[in-house]
């Protein structure tokens, strides 16, 4: 399910939390990408917390990485 | 909020009332009891980490004193869910000697590294050393680290080694030791009977295993193991086994939820500290989600399970601990001890919505006088 870029779903979002989110990702402000683009960072698989997300369980997303595989379709 | 109120927050199985033992732990995580209590009121009673590297004492007369501080090499940020659930977790004490083995990650310059390491201490009240029993063991700022840490009934220590989050498929690989059960002797070392007799690995394919704790009647270890969106599970640990991980969490499990709930710190009720119907049930804590607000449908119970006559499946499972607060409190730790069953509540309520350290107790659930 497509998941809404909306100020309601950024305060969801813990990409911020994530230890793939690296330096590049933090400085951008990049995040939700479930809902937006991929990243266009250069990073390191260090781990995924897409599954713990609120925004996961709301709109039934079935994947992980999404910060390589960009938004939801 | 006053100590009574905190327990009001809670409701729990018909016949049984929530004490709290002991306020002011920051981040309260696992539990550990002496084995044998000496009676002096200032002697110890039990031990609780704390995530961010301390280690409290908590003594007969329920005084909470600093054993061991600042064991963490790196600064933790606090991310919930993410790279703040980490840090020190698993704690057993030993039972000769009274010293504690404790699971931590530390900070290597190629990158996060898990460790088990002993306390030394003379008193049982302030640590005065300490030994690593093994160490360099890749890891990360994330869940999925080295979790418990218990003593068998065959004197070796086990260790619950999650698979690092990054690469699940290590959980399979016999040559990675990330995603196993471990077995060693105290010192670490290799015991001669493992199912390899060159490897520490006593079990293998599992992927969070935060939970562990030993059944007197079969002698044998249980774990908890965390799935990814569905499947977190119970599994009684048999030498040589694998359970499957990636591929599957249900293989050799004996219960598991489809539903998530996180389920931590598990205990077996066998030494009497409730009704003889709860004789041998197993009681699990189900975190539930890593940071929620107020009760959910996901975790923040405590839920009790008979198993069936040859241990190879759950024949009832039951509510015995629900969260009904606003707070952010969730069972964590959970440990048999005198006069009842002891939890931890990890982030504690956090009044009003504003976050500080120093808030997690210790809650005593006992039956009603």
């Amino acid at each position: 399910m497509k998941v809404p870029d909306t100020q309601e779903n950024l305060m969801k979002c813990i990409c911020g939390g994530c230890p793939t989110h690296n330096a590049c990702m933090k400085e951008k402000m990049q995040g939700m990408f479930c809902a937006r683009d991929k990243t266009d960072c250069e990073f390191t698989k260090q781990g995924c917390i897409c599954g713990e997300c609120p925004l996961k369980s709301e709109y039934m997303l079935s994947g992980m990485y999404y910060c390589e595989a960009g938004a939801e379709a | 909020m006053t100590i009574d109120d905190k327990a009001k927050n809670w409701w729990v199985f018909p016949g049984f009332e929530l004490e709290v033992v002991a306020s002011g732990l920051d981040l309260p995580c696992n539990i550990a009891f002496v084995p044998e209590p000496t009676e002096p009121p200032g002697d110890p009673l039990f031990y609780v980490t704390e995530l961010y590297g301390n280690v409290k004492v908590v003594t007969n007369d329920w005084q909470v004193l600093p054993f061991a501080e600042n064991l963490l090499n790196y600064t933790p940020d606090h991310r919930f869910p993410g790279t703040g659930e980490s840090g020190l977790i698993g704690v057993c004490v030993e039972p000769e000697s009274g010293d504690l083995f404790v699971s931590m990650i530390y900070e290597a310059e190629d990158g996060m590294k898990n460790c088990v390491t002993r306390l030394l201490s003379k008193d049982g009240l302030k640590m005065d050393s300490q030994v690593t029993i093994i160490d360099g063991i890749p890891s990360i700022r994330a869940a999925h680290q080295v979790q418990a840490v218990t003593i068998g009934f065959d004197g070796k220590l086990y260790v619950n080694l999650g698979d690092g989050m990054i690469e699940s498929s290590v959980a399979q690989d016999d040559n990675d030791l990330r995603g196993k059960i471990l077995r060693m002797n105290l010192d670490g070392s290799i015991p001669e009977d493992n199912p390899d007799p060159e490897s520490l690995v006593f079990a293998k394919g599992v992927r969070n295993p935060f939970g562990a704790a030993w059944r007197r009647s079969d002698q044998s270890l249980y774990i908890s193991d965390n799935g990814p969106e569905r499947d977190d599970r119970i599994a009684k640990v048999i030498a040589g086994e694998n359970y499957g991980w990636p591929m599957t969490m249900r293989q050799n499990s004996i219960f598991w939820w489809h539903y998530t709930h996180a389920p931590t710190a598990i205990a077996f009720m066998q030494d009497g500290q409730f009704l003889d119907d709860f004789n041998d049930e197993l009681f699990v804590c189900l975190f539930g989600s890593a940071h929620a607000w107020g009760p959910t449908p996901k975790g923040k119970k405590i839920v009790k399970m008979a198993l069936n006559n040859d241990n190879t499946a759950v024949h009832s499972a039951e509510l015995f601990l629900v969260y009904e607060g606003e707070g952010l409190a969730s069972p964590c730790g959970l440990a048999f001890g005198p006069g009842g069953l002891y939890f931890s509540d990890l982030f504690g309520e956090q009044e009003d919505g504003k976050e500080g350290p120093g808030q997690g107790n210790i809650y005593r659930i006992k039956l009603r006088a």
